[in-house]
């Protein structure tokens, strides 16, 4: 397993990293994410052989946010 | 060299060509169909809400009899200003995501899938389902309701930490600073605001998600209801302001009013499903910051009146413009100086009276018809004003007297003078 830490640029509120932790552990191969709207950081633990990173910053990025390694 | 193999175009038949011809039609006509409809929703909540913007104007100018009798009361109508921008927040965005998984609504997939069996052939009317309006009335009534009984406990929680007048004007003053960094984090001013904005716990919001998800008869107003536990920035300083009211009635009435006036534009865009951009997002932000920094303001004032600061909003205006003049106290046949105030709905009247120095005075506050002002706070002491309250006032040095309501809304001066000379 890969643990990573993106920054996300354009939360709102708390609600908006909820709803990227919603998205990011339906993806097939995230085990985990914790988005934090304070710290505007996204931890994502994922397993490599199944999903890319590119997926996962493009599905952020597909919510209105945008997406970067830390 | 080799020569590059390059394959003919197979050649249709007429009738071929006919029905490809025929699908791309009902690919445009669908798609043309779909593009008119979201333009006349758009339409539609854009007249919602300038209508809902002229209801708010209009009750601003046509409500100099509400009366700002009870505390808080003078609040509500910004607070009913900052709930309906509020209500275009994005974090509504998130509870009307949670709403959209939880009812029945057209997804994109139910779009694609209707879409298809058009293009295809299997359905002739070009008609898209409508929406239900129920889950979302569901959804919000259960989230009026449930805020409501929340600012109830608030206020009743307020009235419970707020032992004495001193430890009052520390929480509102604290309030009105974190409303006043809620309203910077709005305007997006710096980033170091993010930190005023309390996230729920992991468990709470796993929890939530799992809901929306397992649907169910119930889901839309469980999950109503259950947005308490999701609340934003601008909830949050709601809610706060619910606890320094001290006041069950008054912390209910207040996240009801804020709650109620976000139903409108979250009814427009859950019903809807339309996104209004991120432009109209940017106004609101705005509105609703502009909202929160005012009611702050008033918090601030109140809470530095209730503390008997010398700086308080009805000083500074008083130090530019003429304020009243004090009307002075007359002597009695004891030789007490006598002063009668009146405690009323919009304040105490005359606010401002003078006695002479080195002389006690007697202070008859009547009830006539105050609501906060009946409950007076003199000199660090809580006083409940019934009929005619008698307050005595042993000689005092020149200087000057403050006191107010409970609330720190309302509040007066007595002014300790030298004898002869003017206050």
């Amino acid at each position: 397993m890969t643990k990573l830490k993106l920054v996300v640029r354009g939360m709102h509120c708390g609600s908006c990293a909820m709803s990227i932790d919603d998205a990011l552990e339906e993806l097939e191969g995230v085990a985990e994410a914790k988005t934090s709207y304070r710290k505007q950081t996204t931890k994502v633990v994922f397993d490599e052989t199944r999903i890319e990173l590119s997926q996962i910053e493009s599905l952020i990025r597909s919510l209105g946010y945008e997406a970067a390694g830390a | 060299m080799a020569k590059s193999k390059t394959k003919k175009p197979k050649k249709r038949s007429p009738e071929e060509r006919a029905a490809r011809r025929e699908r791309w039609e009902r690919v445009g006509r669908f798609d043309a169909y779909v593009a008119e409809r979201e333009r006349k929703q758009r339409r539609l909540v854009a007249v919602c809400l300038v209508g809902i913007a002229g209801l708010v104007v209009l009750s601003a100018l046509f409500s100099p009899g509400l009366p700002k009798a009870e505390a808080g009361r003078a609040n509500l109508l910004l607070v009913l200003v900052t709930g309906i921008t509020a209500g275009g927040l994005s974090c509504l965005a998130v509870q009307g995501g949670l709403l959209a998984t939880a009812v029945t609504q057209r997804t994109d997939t139910d779009l694609d899938a209707i879409r298809a069996r058009y293009v295809a052939g299997e359905v002739e009317e070009l008609r898209l389902p409508r929406h239900d309006a129920h889950p979302v009335l569901w959804f919000l009534g259960a989230k009026v309701g449930t805020y409501t009984l929340l600012g109830a406990g608030l206020g009743s929680l307020g009235d419970l930490i707020q032992p004495s007048p001193t430890g009052r004007a520390f929480l509102q003053m604290f309030t009105a600073l974190y409303m006043l960094a809620t309203a910077l984090h709005l305007l997006r001013v710096h980033p170091v605001f993010r930190h005023v904005i309390i996230q729920p716990p992991r468990f709470v919001t796993r929890r939530i998600r799992r809901q929306a998800k397992e649907g169910g008869a119930f889901a839309p107003a469980t999950l109503g209801a259950m947005t308490v536990l999701l609340p934003c920035g601008v909830t949050q300083a709601m809610m706060l302001l619910a606890i320094t009211s001290g006041s069950a009635v008054i912390g209910a009435a207040t996240l009801f009013t804020f709650t109620l006036a976000t139903s409108p534009l979250f009814f427009l865009l859950g019903y809807f499903a339309t996104k209004l951009g991120d432009l109209l997002h940017a106004r609101f932000t705005k509105v609703a910051a502009v909202g929160i920094a005012l009611i702050a303001l008033l918090t601030l004032d109140a809470g530095l009146r209730l503390a008997n600061s010398p700086v308080t909003f009805a000083a500074i205006k008083d130090s530019v413009f003429a304020g009243a003049k004090p009307v002075a106290a007359t002597q009695g046949a004891d030789g007490v100086q006598e002063a009668e105030i009146e405690a009323r709905s919009t304040g105490y009247s005359p606010s401002t009276v003078s006695v002479v120095a080195g002389r006690p005075a007697r202070l008859r506050f009547v009830d006539a018809g105050g609501g906060c002002t009946l409950s007076l706070v003199f000199r660090g002491e809580l006083i409940a004003i019934r009929n005619e309250t008698v307050v005595d006032l042993p000689a005092q040095r020149p200087g000057e007297i403050r006191y107010s309501c409970a609330m720190g809304m309302y509040g007066g001066r007595i002014r300790v003078v030298e004898k002869g000379a003017t206050a």
